[in-house]
């Protein structure tokens, strides 16, 4: 009898035989079955703002216990947590933290969220949907930070639980994803669809990479379809990258760069559109009707909030998000 | 912190351990605590 298996996780789909471990580095075909070997093992915990993960419109001002495992299913070349993401369990400093653990910690932090960040929570799916179910009972909300590459059946079960999700869309080119992040840009866009059905709070991040992904053709493009596919609500944060991983030989995005990408995000018709590793005045949220401020930031903290009942304090105009 | 303090934090604390609602994964997600979980998506690849 083989004992090969197939990962029906991500969109890799690995085929493993007997005592192989997957591409993602974190799951082993043992005897014909595959298991997880970060389960109750993160790597990172913290608790850091929920602006940090980012989500601007959802809990401002809260904390997020954050939680990751070593692994990932992608590869990206500008990876900011590499150190992690790209290093297999044996070779990270793991606690021993089960989901009620993360559960009960995250209480007595005070934390309202447990966002599963750092590296991709899709490699700890099973933790995952685990500390997300335990949390839920508890009044506990859920938050993800993911690059979207992940298999519709699991994440539709996954969302059951989800309160909100930040993918980061890298680029609008196959090219991009499969030269500098070994995946495909499709499944990161059906993704994002079935977020959306699943009423799964979204917002998306775009790191503008010079030279890469810096076309304002294609940032136009990417504009149009959010617009079309997710709605003109869906914030969209453009991210300036700095030196990372293997691309130490490109220079930190210019400022011109990312605020003529806001710029073309907003005459497309994105409402919400922000610059993050950047201070500036595009770190705050303005109405769309009124035009006033709502939400004053200063890096990752919040100055002033004139949301109230999820509407603008002057204009009452709606506004999108999960604010209580 | 004298002896009278610790005593008072330690009974108090171990009233609110004994009565305070417990967090139990397994009771919730029927998942007992183990270091190797296998995993919910995947399939053996001779019945493919």
């Amino acid at each position: 009898m083989g004992k090969k298996v197939q990962c029906e996780l991500c969109p890799t789909e690995c085929i493993l035989e007997d005592l192989q471990i997957g591409g993602c580095r974190v799951r082993i075909n043992k005897g014909g079955v595959l298991y997880s070997l970060v389960y109750g093992k993160p790597c990172a915990v913290a608790v850091d703002p929920i602006e940090k993960k980012p989500f601007f419109h959802f809990l401002p001002a809260t904390t997020a216990f954050s939680i990751a495992t070593a692994g990932c299913v992608l590869g990206c070349k500008f990876c900011q947590n590499w150190e992690i993401s790209q290093a297999k369990p044996e070779e990270t400093d793991n606690h021993n933290l089960m989901p009620d653990d993360v559960v009960r910690q995250a209480m007595f932090y005070g934390c309202r969220t447990i966002t599963y960040t750092y590296t991709e929570p899709t490699v700890f799916y099973e933790y995952m949907y685990d500390t997300a179910q335990i949390a839920k009972k508890y009044n506990l909300k859920n938050t993800m930070h993911t690059c979207g590459y992940i298999n519709e059946k699991p994440l539709r079960k996954l969302a059951e639980y989800m309160n909100a999700a930040d993918v980061d869309l890298k680029a609008f080119t196959e090219d991009f994803y499969s030269r500098i992040c070994g995946g495909r840009l499709k499944p990161v866009l059906d993704a994002l669809v079935v977020l959306k059905q699943e009423n799964v709070w979204l917002e998306i991040t775009n790191l503008i990479i010079p030279t890469l992904n810096d076309d304002n053709g294609k940032i136009k493009e990417m504009c149009q379809w959010i617009i079309k596919n997710l709605g003109p609500d869906v914030p969209l944060h453009f991210s300036r990258f700095f030196p990372h991983y293997k691309l130490k030989n490109l220079p930190p995005t210019p400022f011109e760069t990312i605020r003529d990408a806001r710029n073309i995000a907003m005459d497309a018709g994105l409402k919400y559109v922000y610059i993050g590793n950047l201070r500036s005045e595009a770190e705050n949220t303005y109405c769309p009707e009124c035009r006033k401020l709502l939400i004053e930031r200063a890096g990752y903290f919040v100055k002033q909030n004139n949301i109230s009942d999820a509407k603008c304090r002057f204009c009452r105009a709606k506004i999108p998000g999960i604010w209580s | 912190m004298t002896r009278r303090n610790f005593l008072g934090f330690f009974l108090l604390g171990g009233s609110l351990s004994l009565f305070g609602k417990k967090i139990s994964s397994k009771k919730i997600t029927g998942v007992k605590r183990q270091k190797w979980r296998e995993a919910m998506y995947w399939r053996k690849k001779d019945e493919l």
